[in-house]
C-alpha cells in the first residue's frame, strides 16, 4: 500500500475565507484561539503580527485587519467536504483530523503517474481554496508525519529527519527528548521500542510502530454524501454576477463536478439559489439534454441564464443542489474529423440544445414527430427535444403527397386565385371528434405557390360549400 | 543596382500567373476548391462555386412568396447532410409554418434529426443562428428572419460562424432584400416557373462568376413530383361542377347568386389554357 497524505496547514483561517469569496485582494487575515492569535496569513505575518499576540496588538499592528474566531467544527466539515472532493482520486480516502486527509494512492497509480497524481489533487485543492502539503510513504502515519513536517522543511525530507513537532507528540514529551539530545524521528526510531514505550508511554510507541509499519492501522474510508446539496456563506455581499460566477458558483461547480465524477453521474437537472435573507431569494433551474460532468460546462450553461435572471441587489448567499442525475456515459469524440479546427470548439448536439434552452426559454427548442393519424392536424406532434420516441412511424412511403409546410391553422382563400392540379382526395376525420369530410386538391396560387386546399364536402343533407381553405404549402 | 538587374530579367505571364499569392476567379468554381455539398440539381451545380451549395458559408434565398419550391431546392442537400457521418443534425430557426413530419419522412428527412428554435426576438434570432453555425453537430443551419431588419452587419457575423463551424448556412429572405447590401456568400433569387416544377433562379451574387438571371431548374429532377397530370382532375371537377349546377337549378331556382358566380369562376378558371408565366407578377 502507497499512501498519500495532504496536510491543510492553514486550514483554520480557509474555512473562513475559501467557502466565501474575498474579492482578489490579500488584505491581513488571523484566526484566533482564546483572544491569541492562532493563525495569520501571509500578509498579517509580512505587517509583524506573529501567532499568540494579543488581539489588540495586532489590531495597532495592523489597522484593517480582519479576524475570525477558530471554529473547528467548521474545519472539520470543511475537511469532510475536501475528503469527498478527492474521492475522485481513490476509493480510499480517509480523514486524519484536525487537518490532514490521507489517500491510498497505490491502486490509483495504474491512471496516474505518482508524480501526476500529486499534481492534481494540489491542484483540485487549490481550485477549492484550500493550500496543502503532500507527503507520500508506505504507511498512512509515515504520510502524514512527512505531509506535517514539511511546513518546516523544503520537500522530501526523509522521515528520520523529520522533527518531533506537530506530530501528535505531547508537547511534554517533546521537552523530556530534547532533554536527552533527541530532536529527530531518525534518533527515536534507533531507540529500542520497548524502553521508549515504557519511559514515555503507550501512545508514542503504538505511534512509532505505525511509522514503520509494524503495528496495523485501519483506517475509516469516507463514504461521499448520496446527495448533493451545498451552500457558501459569503462574508461581504455580491451585487457583481461575474464575481458570483468567478467565485462562489465556480467554487459549488467544481464539488458538483468531483461529486459526480466520485458517483458517475452526469448532472441532467440542477437549482442555483441565490438569497440575501430568508424572504428575498431568486432561484434558477438549470436543465441539460445529456448528462454533464465538467465544470465549464455546467458553469457555461448556467451563466446563460444568470445572464437573464434578476437576484438580489446583495447576494450573502450561494446554494447548489443537484435535482437530477443520470448515470454518465461518456461520449467519444472524433479523433480524424473532417472539419478539425471546428471541432476544438465545437458542441455535439445536446450542447447546443443547452445553450439554446438557457437563453431562449425550455420551450424555444422543439422537434416534430410523425403520428400515426390520418388526418393531418393530428399527423405530428411537438415534442421536447432528444427525447426517445417510442416508435418510428414509417408509414409515409404510402401515401399520397404532403405539403412540407402545414398551416397551423387552415385559412380561406378565394377559389379565383387558385388552379386545381389535382385532387380530390377525400379525408375524414374521426365520427367521434368533430366529424367533416374534406376534399383536398393540390392548387397552384397566383403568386406561384403550390398551395394544398381543401373544400369542406357535403355531408348528411348540408348543402356543400365552395369555400377554399389552404392547409399547406409545397414548398 | 542589383534590384534593377532583377527586374530587367525577361518575365514569363505563365510564371508570374502560379505565384503562390495569385489567385483566380475562375479556382473557385473548380469543384474541390471549397467544401460543398451537391445540390443535386446539375444545372444549378454547375453555376455554383466549387459546384454545389457551400458549406462554411452563408447562402441568401430571396422569395417573394412561401411555396414556391424553395425547400424542395434545398431537399437533396439536407437528405445528403443528414447522412453524412458526422453533424446529422439540421436546425430550423423560426419556420414560418410548420414542417409537417409525414411529407419530410417521404422526401428522406428524418425529423428525428430536426431541431426547431423559436427565438422571440430579433437579437435572440441572430444569436441561436450563430450559435447553431458554430456547432459542429449542425449540418445544415435554415433560418427565416421575422421581420427582415438585418444589417450587413448581421449577415457578416453569419457567414463568419457558418466558416467556423462547415454548416451549410441558409437565410430566406424577402425579394425586396434584392438591393441590399448582405454579406452573404452566394445570393438566390427564386421565381415560379410557369409550371410549378419549375423554379426560375437569378444568381444575385456568387464566388468567382458574374450574376446570372432567369436560370430554370426542373424541380422534379432530383425530388419526387408533388403531383401527376393535371389533365386529369380537372376534367373531373369540371364534371363535378356541372353536376353541382344541375343540382343548384333543381333545388332552389333562387340559388344563392355568390354560389353561382363562384362556380362560373371556377368554370372560367378551368377552362383557360395553362396559364402563361407568372413570372411578371414578381418583378
Amino acid at each position: 500500500m502507497l499512501w498519500l497524505a495532504l496536510y491543510f496547514p492553514q486550514l483554520p483561517l480557509e474555512a473562513f475565507t475559501a467557502s466565501s469569496y474575498i474579492a482578489g485582494d490579500q488584505s491581513a487575515q488571523v484566526v484566533l484561539e482564546q483572544n491569541r492569535v492562532h493563525l495569520a496569513n501571509s500578509a498579517a505575518m509580512s505587517a509583524g503580527i506573529v501567532p499568540g499576540c494579543s488581539l489588540a496588538t495586532a489590531h495597532s499592528i495592523e489597522p484593517s485587519l480582519e479576524h475570525f474566531r477558530r471554529d473547528s467544527s467548521r474545519e472539520a466539515i470543511e475537511l469532510q467536504k475536501l475528503a469527498e472532493s478527492l474521492y475522485c482520486f481513490s476509493s480510499l480516502v480517509s480523514l486524519a483530523p484536525p487537518d490532514s486527509i490521507v489517500l491510498e494512492i497505490h491502486g490509483s497509480l495504474k491512471l496516474y503517474t505518482q508524480a501526476d497524481l500529486l499534481m492534481a489533487a494540489k491542484q483540485l485543492c487549490q481550485k477549492l481554496g484550500f493550500s496543502c502539503l503532500t507527503g507520500v510513504a508506505d504507511t498512512a502515519t509515515a504520510a502524514i508525519t512527512l505531509a506535517r513536517s514539511q511546513s518546516r522543511r523544503l520537500n522530501d525530507a526523509l522521515l528520520s529527519h523529520c522533527g518531533l513537532e506537530h506530530q501528535h507528540i505531547k508537547n511534554q514529551v517533546i521537552e523530556q527528548l530534547a532533554n536527552m539530545g533527541l530532536h529527530t524521528l531518525g534518533a527515536l526510531l534507533s531507540l529500542p521500542r520497548s524502553e521508549v514505550a515504557q519511559r514515555f508511554g503507550k501512545e508514542l510507541g503504538f505511534y512509532l510502530d505505525k511509522l514503520e509499519g509494524k503495528r496495523r492501522e485501519p483506517r475509516d474510508a469516507i463514504q461521499p454524501a448520496a446527495t448533493f446539496q451545498r451552500k457558501l456563506h459569503l462574508l461581504q455581499p455580491i451585487t457583481n454576477k461575474q464575481h458570483l460566477l468567478k467565485g462562489p458558483m465556480a467554487k459549488l461547480a467544481l464539488e458538483l463536478q468531483q461529486w459526480l465524477i466520485g458517483h458517475q453521474q452526469g448532472c441532467e437537472k440542477l437549482t442555483w439559489r441565490f438569497v440575501e435573507h430568508s424572504t428575498n431569494a431568486s432561484t434558477l433551474y438549470v436543465r441539460f439534454t445529456q448528462g454533464r460532468q465538467l465544470q465549464s460546462e455546467l458553469l457555461s450553461v448556467s451563466h446563460l441564464q444568470l445572464e437573464q435572471a434578476t437576484l438580489p441587489a446583495d447576494v450573502l448567499s450561494v446554494e447548489l443542489s443537484l435535482v437530477a442525475s443520470a448515470p454518465w456515459s461518456a461520449q467519444s469524440k472524433d479523433l480524424f474529423s473532417a472539419n478539425q479546427g471546428a471541432n476544438n470548439n465545437g458542441q455535439n448536439i445536446g450542447e447546443l440544445v443547452d445553450t439554446l434552452s438557457a437563453r431562449l426559454g425550455p420551450q424555444a427548442c422543439q422537434q416534430i414527430h410523425g403520428h400515426s393519424q390520418h388526418t393531418p392536424e393530428h399527423a405530428w406532434r411537438f415534442q421536447a427535444v432528444l427525447q426517445p420516441t417510442r416508435h418510428a412511424t414509417d408509414n409515409s412511403h404510402n401515401q399520397a403527397s404532403r405539403p412540407l409546410w402545414l398551416l397551423p391553422k387552415p385559412h380561406p382563400i378565394k377559389a379565383t386565385e387558385l388552379q386545381l392540379l389535382q385532387g380530390p382526395e377525400r379525408i375524414q376525420s374521426e365520427w367521434w371528434r368533430n366529424s367533416d369530410a374534406r376534399d383536398y386538391y393540390i392548387a397552384q396560387h397566383q403568386s406561384g405557390a403550390l398551395c394544398w386546399v381543401y373544400s369542406s364536402c357535403a355531408t348528411f343533407g348540408e348543402p356543400p360549400s365552395h369555400e377554399f381553405y389552404l392547409h399547406g404549402y409545397f414548398a | 543596382m542589383r534590384a534593377l538587374k532583377k527586374s530587367s530579367r525577361p518575365v514569363n505571364t505563365q510564371d508570374l500567373l502560379k505565384h503562390p499569392l495569385l489567385w483566380r476567379g475562375q479556382q473557385l468554381t473548380q469543384p474541390g476548391s471549397q467544401p460543398t455539398v451537391n445540390s443535386g440539381f446539375s444545372r444549378l451545380d454547375k453555376q455554383l462555386p466549387g459546384h454545389g451549395w457551400p458549406l462554411g458559408g452563408l447562402t441568401e434565398l430571396l422569395l417573394a412568396h412561401a411555396g414556391i419550391g424553395e425547400l424542395r431546392l434545398l431537399l437533396p442537400a439536407l437528405t445528403k447532410l443528414q447522412s453524412s457521418p458526422h453533424s446529422t443534425w439540421s436546425v430550423w430557426i423560426n419556420p414560418p409554418f410548420v414542417p409537417y413530419a409525414p411529407a419530410l419522412q417521404a422526401a428522406g428527412i428524418d425529423p428525428r434529426q430536426l431541431l426547431l428554435v423559436h427565438p422571440k426576438t430579433t437579437e435572440d434570432f441572430l444569436w441561436a443562428l450563430e450559435a447553431a453555425c458554430k456547432s459542429v453537430s449542425c449540418g445544415a443551419v435554415l433560418a427565416w428572419p421575422v421581420a427582415d431588419k438585418l444589417k450587413p452587419r448581421d449577415t457578416r457575423r453569419i457567414q463568419i460562424a457558418a466558416k467556423q463551424g462547415q454548416t451549410l448556412a441558409c437565410l430566406f429572405r424577402p425579394l425586396a432584400q434584392r438591393h441590399n447590401n448582405s454579406m452573404a456568400e452566394l445570393r438566390l433569387a427564386l421565381h415560379p416557373g410557369e409550371h410549378s416544377q419549375h423554379l426560375l433562379v437569378d444568381i444575385i451574387k456568387r464566388r468567382g462568376g458574374w450574376p446570372i438571371e432567369q436560370l430554370r431548374l426542373t424541380l422534379t429532377d432530383a425530388t419526387d413530383s408533388v403531383h401527376t397530370d393535371a389533365q386529369h382532375v380537372q376534367a373531373l371537377f369540371r364534371d363535378w361542377q356541372v353536376s353541382q349546377q344541375r343540382q343548384v337549378v333543381m333545388h332552389t331556382r333562387t340559388a344563392e347568386v355568390d354560389d353561382s358566380v363562384l362556380a362560373a369562376t371556377i368554370e372560367a378558371n378551368l377552362h383557360q389554357a395553362p396559364r402563361p408565366t407568372t413570372g411578371h407578377a414578381l418583378h
